[in-house]
């Protein structure tokens, strides 16, 4: 069972659907109290400002904390920057601080980045951070078109971790982000057609 | 450049309209999924008419959201009514404005800012010509409004992206009409095109640097036979 995080924000039935449409289980949680156990993911398409604050208020970022121990947790979009030091947008506000990485606007001059872009997720990463599935597959990547839409990014805080080599390319932003249990994609893999199919069912 | 599909939705049923006048089914939402994913379509814009000839109610919007679609969509259309049941549903990923593209001081857009972030918000300028003037067309007040420098400017102040839709040649596969970018300074890579987009629209989309075109139905299947026994 697929945990959806429930704070009011996001494209929370999209999300749904996407892991329901593989054959796995999914809910959404409104309340820390009804969580057992099982993968948790926090969804975007919102304000990561507005997201981290009722993270807080309904005591998702103590749950998280906790869970991220034992279980996976998955960011998408506003949800992976929630899960970073700090946001920019509608003003500074700290993260939930799993990631050492911090939001910051992409172009000053206001336009978002909307597109399709091409992006690899090798196995091999996923299973060095406790990420992958028990499931046996034989592949060593899955590369797919992957679907963009945002107008923050997040960056390395300090200077740039050799080992994360997740960014887009030519850019300095991350695409997606790995650490211990914990995994954040910039971009919607519930709307990124069959790479989103293949990576739900790698990682469920 | 993405590449998306324009349809009409009501009662559950998608529709592709000529000319905003006149329709003809073109099937159930996990039909239309499918076959835009099949198609690589890169986005779904689903127009849910508020005003006759036909109109939608939310009910019958929210049943979108009950099917798994694996590509965006963008929902226009009776949005502002519904606020509260949107953050119900949440089946969508970008919403587009009409009504409120013409509003200029109006507390929504910071709502909807801080709630849905301005990546997810669109505006939507559906547009005619008119002794060689284009007019906005706002349809819950049922007004014709000039397109000025004043409208534009505002419009990319609040959106991430606006939708230029020229309702004129819409179903009608007989190519954009490009010359409302010459009268007025438009930011072109934040601009997405819809409405009688066709094949050789495409060149000059990528010329301009146009975000994204929207293809009707018909594009594909030279249905203008169809819409000449209509009339």
């Amino acid at each position: 069972m697929i945990n959806i995080v429930d704070v009011g924000l996001g494209n929370l039935i999209s999300i749904s659907n996407w892991i329901k449409s593989q054959n796995v289980q999914a809910r959404l949680i409104t309340d820390p109290d009804i969580y057992s156990s099982g993968p948790i993911i926090i969804p975007g398409v919102s304000s990561s400002h507005n997201l981290i604050t009722k993270l807080k208020e309904r005591s998702f970022d103590v749950l998280i904390d906790e869970a991220s121990k034992k279980e996976k947790i998955v960011g998408i979009c506003a949800g992976f920057q929630s899960l970073c030091i700090s946001t920019e947008e509608d003003g500074m506000i700290e993260g939930l601080g799993h990631f050492p990485l911090v939001t910051k606007k992409l172009n000053q001059n206001g336009s978002g980045r909307t597109l399709w872009d091409d992006c690899t997720i090798s196995l091999a990463d996923l299973r060095r951070y406790n990420l992958l599935n028990k499931s046996p597959s034989r592949k060593k990547y899955i590369r797919g078109r992957v679907f963009f839409n945002h107008e923050y990014g997040v960056f390395d805080q300090d200077l740039p971790d050799k080992n994360q080599v997740w960014k887009v390319k030519n850019e300095s932003f991350y695409s997606f982000y790995m650490k211990n249990n914990l995994i954040g994609f910039q971009f919607h893999p519930e709307k990124s057609a069959n790479f989103g199919r293949e990576l739900i069912k790698l990682i469920k | 450049m993405r590449i998306g599909l324009a349809t009409i939705y009501h009662q559950g049923n998608f529709f592709q309209s000529f000319e905003g006048k006149y329709f003809k089914y073109l099937g159930k939402p996990r039909n239309i999924f499918d076959s835009a994913e099949y198609h690589n379509f890169s986005e779904i814009l689903v127009i849910h008419p508020k005003n006759p000839p036909i109109s939608s109610s939310y009910a019958s919007t929210k049943k979108i959201t009950d099917f798994f679609c694996a590509i965006p969509l963008i929902i226009s259309g009776d949005i502002l009514e519904n606020k509260a049941q949107w953050f119900d549903t949440s089946g969508v990923e970008r919403y587009a404005f009409n009504s409120l593209c013409f509003e200029e001081e109006n507390d929504l857009h910071d709502q909807y800012l801080k709630d849905f972030g301005r990546q997810a918000l669109l505006g939507i300028i559906p547009f005619v010509k008119e002794e060689n003037h284009y007019y906005a067309l706002d349809y819950s007040r049922f007004k014709k409004r000039i397109i000025n420098q004043n409208l534009i400017d505002r419009l990319f102040h609040i959106y991430d992206e606006i939708i230029f839709h020229d309702i004129s040649s819409h179903g009608l596969n007989c190519g954009f009409d490009f010359n409302i970018f010459e009268s007025i300074n438009i930011p072109l890579n934040r601009t997405i095109i819809c409405g009688g987009v066709n094949l050789n629209s495409i060149p000059t989309a990528k010329k301009l640097n146009i975000a994204a075109v929207y293809f009707e139905n018909i594009s594909f299947h030279s249905e203008t036979l169809i819409y000449d026994h209509m009339r």
